[in-house]
């Protein structure tokens, strides 16, 4: 723990990331996505000399650049701003291993905005073929963006053959990118797909541009869902075994894995009667569901995977609290305030001797260890609640709970600290369950 | 103190200081010439929204492409910070943890004023809004630059703001230097809009009248070195032991330089003079950037030696990124030159 801790009540520090990266990853798996549609619907309107879906398809990509280029922008660089003030070991090593990567990044998203404003602003001044390949430059950036961070966020779940003397080559091709990059990739589609169709919805029955659009795009979900398909099974196939055995034992993860399924099952249904049936059944209603839907299966996989890589960080590299696992045994050893800086010049500044029989001192230094300790996955009240899971508990359930801690639960770190820090810990639970009883 | 202070990531850096300095700079020179633009260019088209409503029309449609190169090139100089010293970064931007992360919003809802008013939509609500919101953003990136650069300012900070030892993250960070290098930005900006004025009148007027509009906005750059001149003299005195003397001249004198060119420019505009100016203004924003990056060197110095920092030695993806960089140089060239291409036929 090199690093101060920011206490945000109620939800904890790191539960504002998905704040803002669930609604990211929806805005940019739809800029990936619709990036995709967009390039060959224009291709399929020039082709067919269709002016009026020309005009459709400019008034959507007006929506779509609105969206995207600021929405999914601005986001985008806020979840870097979030995990650096309540992940910044994480967010460290992670700069530190792919900053090339990230650097690319940079460049394809630079390529990205280029393209999608020429796209747009020079729609009718293009010539059909500049306005395709405009179109197809800004769908290449965006997937390739894509691609790179999945190889980031792919590397924290599994770290494969990496270790801090190998490359960013090994831990980009980590076992689960290809997996990941798949499922992303199809997701992106069904994603803009279920976008298009949305907005598509709110035009007039009395031309079939509307049935154009949804079933050309319903054709491409498709090809999505098959990706998604493909990605989920390699997916779990190359999962770590203590990822597998949360989603299997964590109730949370386990609704929202049945929770996606479904919501997934409902797309696929949809989407397959939109190839079929065309855009008969498509009101803004029923399409405001399907995007819901896109969503929330978004939403569910994305909790699924930041649940089932607990306790890791960065799997065998970095652990929960922002702790270098090959540094565990040496905490253990010294001790875990020795570790902390900001934990220790806290402590040594208040004055609260950590071996002092004072129990209102044990417990002050309790509360700091809790928060160094536990406060990134633990609010008091609210968020994996502290309170509310000590409540039922004994004393010795307390002392005994925080003695075994990973065997408590397979998502927990191990204890970080020595037996003497370890009591102080239980001392301030314990307090808190007291609290907690009093009329 | 120390003690508060991380040695370097465990990791060591990916490539040698020199190169992350470099790529720092370069990343922080294109965030000024775009954050510049949007920052005077805001104030500016709403100024002059009843007297030249041509030229304000024209800035406000340039602003949200000003805002989108900006945030984009504003990632890079805080990748390569983040590299170089998280150490010093992390815990000043934790010790304000919700003015930092109010970045995020603000940025958002400014962004999408700029579009309103780019759109013609509550024009003046919505660019006062944009406007203030930028303000307000713009300092607390001083704030937590200038924070970094201060670690013997934490301890005090840190007693005073946490619970448990954890912080609460309310803390604020204002002092002169805060406000210094603020006004040292906005005075460069409104001398970057001038110079991009002379761009639009001898590249891209759209008439007679439209060109003689935009020569005579030359004066903005005064307004932009006296800004400028009045922080700087009092930032200047702050610094003079960390600064080179070298750069405090290339930085003042580029300035006077670009007073004189743009005075001259205003009495008898020429393309020569005007690409003059232009030079003149890309030395202040250069010569910005790299004395704010050795100030921050040598301040940081005192605390941590980043030259003694392990290089692991990362060729390989830096090799990537270069292939990358040179491939969209290429494809940004195409799209630029296929642009002009089709405005000017439109045009003609």
């Amino acid at each position: 723990m090199e690093f101060p801790v920011w206490y945000v009540p109620f939800i904890t520090a790191p539960m504002l990331i998905p704040l803002i990266a669930v609604p990211h990853v929806i805005v940019a798996q739809f800029a990936v996505g619709a990036g995709i549609l967009l390039a060959d619907l224009v291709r399929r309107a020039h082709r067919d000399h269709r002016v009026e879906l020309l005009d459709y398809l400019h008034n959507l990509t007006r929506f779509f650049v609105l969206i995207t280029v600021v929405f999914g922008a601005v986001t985008g660089v806020g979840i870097w701003w979030t995990i650096g003030l309540t992940s910044p070991e994480t967010t460290s090593a992670l700069i530190h291993i792919f900053l090339f990567g990230w650097a690319t990044e940079w460049v394809a998203f630079l390529v990205e905005i280029v393209a999608a404003f020429a796209f747009y602003y020079l729609w009718d001044r293009l010539t059909p073929r500049e306005h395709v390949i405009m179109g197809w430059i800004y769908a290449g950036a965006a997937w390739i963006s894509l691609v790179l961070i999945t190889g980031i966020t792919s590397f924290m779940l599994t770290s494969g053959d990496w270790t801090p003397q190998r490359n960013f080559f090994v831990a980009f091709f980590n076992p689960s990118f290809l997996p990941q990059t798949l499922l992303r990739t199809g997701g992106s589609i069904v994603i803009a797909a279920l976008g298009i169709v949305f907005h598509a919805s709110f035009r007039s029955d009395r031309s079939d541009l509307k049935n154009v659009v949804v079933r050309a795009v319903s054709q491409w979900a498709m090809a999505g869902m098959a990706l998604i398909a493909l990605g989920c099974l390699w997916y779990f196939v190359t999962a770590p075994d203590h990822a597998r055995l949360n989603m299997i034992r964590a109730p949370i993860l386990m609704t929202m894995t049945a929770l996606n399924f479904a919501v997934t099952l409902l797309v696929i249904t949809a989407l397959a009667w939109g190839v079929v049936s065309g855009a008969r059944w498509i009101t803004p209603p029923s399409a405001l569901m399907l995007v819901l839907a896109g969503a929330l299966a978004t939403t569910t996989g994305e909790f699924i995977r930041e649940g089932a890589r607990k306790p890791f960080r960065v799997e065998n590299y970095l652990i929960a609290p922002g702790v270098l696992v090959n540094q565990i045994p040496l905490i253990q050893k010294e001790g875990f305030i020795e570790h902390s800086r900001w934990l220790k010049f806290y402590l040594q500044s208040a004055a609260t001797a950590t071996s002092a029989p004072d129990k209102a001192a044990r417990v002050k230094a309790g509360a700091g260890i809790f928060q160094y300790h536990c406060s990134s996955c633990h609010a008091l009240i609210g968020y994996n609640g502290m309170k509310p899971i000590v409540y039922p508990w004994t004393p010795e359930l307390i002392r005994d709970a925080v003695r075994n801690l990973h065997r408590t639960n397979p998502a927990m770190p191990p204890w970080l600290g020595t037996v003497a820090e370890r009591d102080l810990l239980a001392d301030y639970l314990v307090q808190l369950n007291d609290e907690a009883h009093k009329p | 103190m120390t003690g508060l202070i991380l040695a370097a990531d465990p990791l060591g850096l990916p490539v040698p200081v020199w190169l992350l300095l470099a790529l720092k700079v370069f990343g922080f020179f294109l965030h000024l010439v775009f954050m510049n633009l949007w920052l005077a260019g805001l104030l500016v088209a709403l100024f002059l929204l009843r007297s030249k409503p041509a030229v304000a029309e024209r800035l406000f449609h340039a602003l949200p492409f000003f805002m989108a190169f900006g945030i984009n090139a504003g990632i890079v100089p805080l990748l390569f910070l983040q590299t170089l010293y998280p150490q010093f970064f992390y815990p000043a931007t934790i010790l304000q943890a919700w003015f930092w992360l109010a970045v995020i919003p603000l940025l958002l809802i400014a962004y999408y004023a700029v579009y309103l008013a780019s759109f013609g939509k509550f024009r003046v609500g919505a660019a006062l809004t944009a406007t203030f919101l930028i303000c307000m953003i713009g300092l607390m990136f001083s704030s937590a630059m200038t924070l970094t650069a201060n670690p013997q300012a934490w301890p005090v900070i840190f007693m005073r703001s946490n619970q448990a030892g954890a912080l609460d993250g309310v803390y604020f960070h204002f002092e002169l230097e805060v406000l210094l290098r603020f006004l040292l930005v906005t005075g460069m900006a409104f001398g970057t809009l001038a110079a991009y004025f002379v761009i639009v009148a001898e590249w891209f007027a759209k008439s007679a009248n439209d060109k003689n509009d935009l020569r005579k906005l030359a004066p903005l750059y005064f307004l932009g070195a006296a800004i400028y001149g009045s922080a700087g003299a009092i930032y200047a005195s702050s610094i003079s032991q960390t600064l080179s003397h070298f750069w405090f001249v290339i930085a003042g004198a580029s300035m006077i330089a670009g007073v004189l060119l743009a005075a001259t420019y205003w009495k008898n505009p020429s393309r020569a003079t005007g690409i003059a100016l232009i030079a003149a203004q890309l030395a202040v924003l250069l010569s910005n950037a790299i004395a704010r990056q050795w100030v921050q060197v040598s301040e940081l110095m005192k605390w941590y030696d980043p030259y003694k920092a392990p290089i692991r030695g990362e060729w390989g993806s830096f090799a990537l990124f270069m292939a990358a960089l040179l491939a969209a140089l290429i494809i940004i060239t195409w799209i630029g030159l296929t642009v002009l291409r089709r405005t000017r036929n439109d045009a003609a």
